[in-house]
């Protein structure tokens, strides 16, 4: 019995991706009838429900799980190798094994939870671990119970991937550095607290009188839990206004260290004479919200370095081996011990491990990764392979000729390189103007010193050294040096909650000069993926009908095309099944021949040569031995938000340029469509590089959108770069920002968000320099009192972080009626 | 108001415990992975374990 088939779009239930409703995979989970896009993401989350753990689809987040892969288990036996052992594994007391696994894949906390929940099920495992940020596993287990190869088996069959965990220089520097910031953070919150509540004694006292010894008491406590906050929490800004002053070029750590350390050393005098005024509350609480802000900044910037960086992850860590001999035997290997001439097997669904040529099988390759292209190429037995690609239907065998540095994947690198040393250098700008400034207060207070000391002869010399404190004080460059950190993070902040990663600080100063932005095609503009778009019906056989004869003849092909026409038919029909490589598929359908391909494959059957295609896009024809049934036109489809974005811009009066890898009539047509106002198709890794150069020579600052291996070095290259959702993991490292969801949109709030921000920064440098203005004078004329100066320093500071805060009010309202707007 | 002179240095102590407290929970990487715990609150308990707890 058959039953009709809509063409509507659900979403796969696991992994998110669109799906055909009534799709052939369909599960009963926890009573509920589920649709799922692939037959390893139904197998997921079978495993997943039945482990009682469905929860894990209320948690996780929206964008997407990584799609789940079968995986066969002789991949894992090297795991159990005992090279492999000796290397990772430490065995512990009491038959306990202790090993560090990289997990890739996981992209939101609820992946964490899932796999410790999950890998605590299995017997014999004692403790698993899972850190969401390092995106690593450390697990105990009992050795004789259990395998690592079975742990790695179990990672796999949830859809993630387990790799062997070595810990670099790098990572265990990151590690370090993130453990004393946040000992220093936590160091400095804990004494701006005690310190603040004493503080607040000492004001009141001030205002409404208080006993001598116990006014010396609350000083003497302060001094005492100030003093780890300096010297331990703010040691770092010590260092770094020691070392910019070696090299002579003082930056803004010079100001803070200045501020913090006279502040210091005048509140002790003060505390140890009995006399004139402490300032430990301003000290503590100025260290405390720098540190913080410094923290954000560090995690942001090591979300993205904590992605490996390595062209070499992106190939398989082990291979199978052909062994020569009569018999064909395989046996797993480590890619790294494979040599040129070895024979690899290279099954379905897998990367490319190696250079070299095919000596067995045929197959469609996507060498997407390479050069953009994303529709498979047919290979066949002496075709090239490139390592990298991935290898489509079919199993191949491929004879290596050329691993390691040799590889074509490496010429990829080279050009990084140079997109990177043409990277427009770091404006310090602000920074050479906080130096100024410091120089200048420096010079002022010591003028003023000297005035009151020497000619103003009513004030004696102690009281010209606290009026000296004064304009140090109360011109302290905390509301100057916070004026843009405070800002940034708090934009950058709104901005992830949107979906959009900033990982460096930069963006935000160049963003507002951009003139042209740059998009790959496949996978940032579309979708990456084929869709159905059209039919065009040839004769009278009705659509329903020719849909079931195209979905029954596809199901028994596995090119990325029929997959989404097998979709069509939920029932398997066809007979007599004939598959042409490259051409299409012909088979009998009750007792009738019919033919679905390429237009000369398909007119072939009821002899005719080749039928016109409507139009220049992509079109797939069905035939009968009378004639030409149906058209089917098929399209990688755009985004849904990209006309939106596209408008935006050029409202902003942004130009606009398309690079793509593809070389087909559909670049033009897109580029039609959305009113783009330069394109170039069939662009190479290096043309893109080189077109973006020589814009950037014309005096264009652009920004980039990319995605693919071949963007690389053009992201790199370009002023502000942005990778998306989908991009491989050497392509995030190279951006400026990470699309951490789907959408397109968010690179018009980035945009927005970046005026808005540069509005408040000069509000709150306006307020500090103004603030500045004012108050240095009064206090060179011995007009404040040291307490008003200390006060006035924290009030300076708190506007301008209450300031910054308005950027997230701000933003909260301009996203909401933004997405009203777009949803209707 | 003399209170003040006990009552400060019990405080005073406090903190150093809360410091060492602190000290002691990142070296012992209860810091290292913000983003997880943050959320693990809003899972449920394992439902099939719950469910035999209940029966038990």
């Amino acid at each position: 019995m058959l039953r009709q088939v809509e063409l509507a779009l659900g979403d796969c239930y696991h992994c998110g991706l669109p799906t055909p409703v009534g799709s052939q995979y369909m599960a009963d989970l926890n009573g509920e009838s589920r649709d799922f896009c692939c037959p390893a993401c139904l197998t997921v989350a079978q495993i997943i429900v039945d482990s009682g753990l469905s929860s894990f689809y209320s948690q996780q987040t929206p964008s997407g799980i990584a799609v789940a892969s079968s995986i066969a288990s002789e991949e894992f036996s090297l795991f159990d190798d005992s090279d492999f052992q000796q290397q990772f594994v430490s065995v512990l007391a009491g038959g306990l094994r202790s090993c560090t696994l990289l997990i890739e894949g996981m992209h939101c906390t609820a992946c964490v939870w899932l796999l410790e929940k999950y890998l605590m099920a299995l017997p014999g495992m004692e403790a698993a671990h899972i850190s969401f940020t390092e995106q690593r596993a450390e697990l105990r287990w009992q050795g004789e119970q259990l395998s690592l190869a079975a742990i790695a088996a179990a990672v796999a069959a949830l859809g993630y991937r387990a790799q062997a965990y070595c810990m670099d220089n790098l990572s265990r520097s990151r590690t370090a550095e993130q453990r004393l910031a946040m000992r220093r953070l936590g160091v400095a919150g804990i004494g701006m607290m005690q310190v603040t509540m004493f503080a607040i004694a000492l004001y009141a006292g001030a205002l409404q009188g208080i006993a001598q010894e116990y006014r010396d008491f609350m000083r003497w406590v302060s001094l005492l839990v100030a003093t780890p906050v300096v010297f331990y929490s703010a040691k770092g800004f010590f260092i770094g206004a020691w070392r910019g002053l070696k090299v002579a070029q003082p930056g803004m750590d010079l100001p803070v260290a200045t501020a913090i350390g006279l502040a210091y050393i005048a509140s002790c005098r003060a505390t140890l004479a009995g006399t004139g005024e402490v300032y430990f509350d301003a000290v503590t609480m100025f260290t405390f919200l720098l540190l913080g802000a410094r923290y954000l900044e560090m995690r942001a910037r090591h979300y993205s370095g904590r992605i490996s960086s390595d062209l070499s992850s992106l190939l398989p860590s082990t291979v199978t081996r052909v062994l020569s001999g009569a018999n064909a035997a395989y046996q797993s290997v480590a890619l790294a011990s494979v040599v040129v001439g070895d024979l690899l097997l290279i099954k379905p669904g897998h990367i490319v491990a190696a250079d070299g040529h095919v000596s067995a099988g045929s197959s469609h390759v996507s060498e997407a990764a390479l050069s953009g292209e994303f529709m498979p190429l047919a290979k066949v037995v002496g075709d090239t392979l490139t390592a990298g690609s991935l290898n489509g239907d079919g199993a191949l065998t491929l004879r290596v000729e050329a691993t390691g540095p040799a590889l074509k994947l490496q010429a990829i690198a080279a050009l990084l390189a140079r997109g990177q040393a043409k990277k427009p250098g770091l404006s310090l700008l602000a920074d050479r103007y906080a130096s100024i400034f410091v120089a200048g207060i420096l010079l002022l207070s010591a003028l003023s010193y000297g005035y009151w000391r020497w000619f103003a002869t009513a004030q004696s010399g102690h009281e010209a050294f606290w009026i000296m404190l004064s304009v140090l004080v109360v011109s302290c460059p905390c509301a100057l040096s916070l004026a843009t950190p405070a800002a940034l993070t708090i934009a950058g902040n709104r901005l992830r909650d949107e979906g959009l990663l900033v990982t460096d600080g930069q963006v935000w100063e160049k963003l507002p000069t951009i003139t042209d932005v740059v998009f790959d095609k496949t996978g940032t503009l579309t979708k990456g993926q084929l869709s159905l778009v059209g039919k065009r019906l040839l004769s009278n056989v009705n659509e329903q009908r020719c849909d079931q004869i195209a979905g029954a003849l596809e199901q028994y092909s596995s090119h990325p095309i029929a997959s989404v026409l097998a979709a069509l038919a939920a029932t398997a029909l066809a007979s007599d099944i004939n598959l042409q490589g490259g051409c299409g598929v012909e088979g009998t359908v009750d007792g009738k021949r019919y033919r679905i391909g390429r237009s000369d494959y398909a007119c072939a059957l009821y002899g005719a040569t080749a039928e016109p295609a409507p139009d220049s896009g992509q079109w797939v024809l069905l035939s009968g031995d009378q004639g030409p049934l149906c058209w089917y036109e098929l399209q990688d489809q755009l985004r849904d938000d990209a006309p939106a974005l596209l408008e935006r811009l050029h409202e902003r009066g942004l130009k606009t340029h398309i690079l793509s890898g593809d070389s087909s009539a559909q670049v033009a047509l897109l580029a039609d469509r959305l009113a783009v106002d330069h394109v170039v198709a069939g662009a190479s890794a290096e043309t893109k590089l080189d077109y973006v150069q020589t814009l950037q020579n014309s005096g264009a600052k652009v920004l980039m959108l990319g995605d693919g291996i071949n963007d690389i070095p053009v992201l790199a290259g370009a002023d502000i770069s942005i990778a998306m959702d989908a991009a491989s993991n050497l392509a995030k490292t190279q951006a400026d920002c990470i699309s951490l969801s789907s959408g397109l949109l968010t690179l018009d709030s980035l945009l927005d968000m970046a005026t808005r921000t540069r509005r408040i920064i000069r509000q709150n440098i306006c307020w500090a320099v103004g603030y500045n203005l004012v108050a240095i004078p009064l206090a060179a004329m011995a007009l404040i009192a040291p307490y008003v100066a200390a006060l006035g320093m924290s009030i300076s500071s708190l506007v301008v972080v209450l300031n910054a805060l308005r950027l997230q009010r701000l933003g909260r309202r301009w996203f909401a009626s933004n997405s009203v707007e777009h949803m209707q | 108001m003399n209170s003040i002179f006990i009552l400060v240095p019990i405080a005073l102590l406090l903190t150093a415990v809360a410091i060492w407290a602190f000290l002691w929970a990142v070296d012992n990487r209860q810091y290292d992975d913000l983003d997880a715990a943050a959320q693990s609150i809003l899972f449920d308990e394992d439902p099939v374990a719950r469910a035999e707890d209940k029966s038990a």
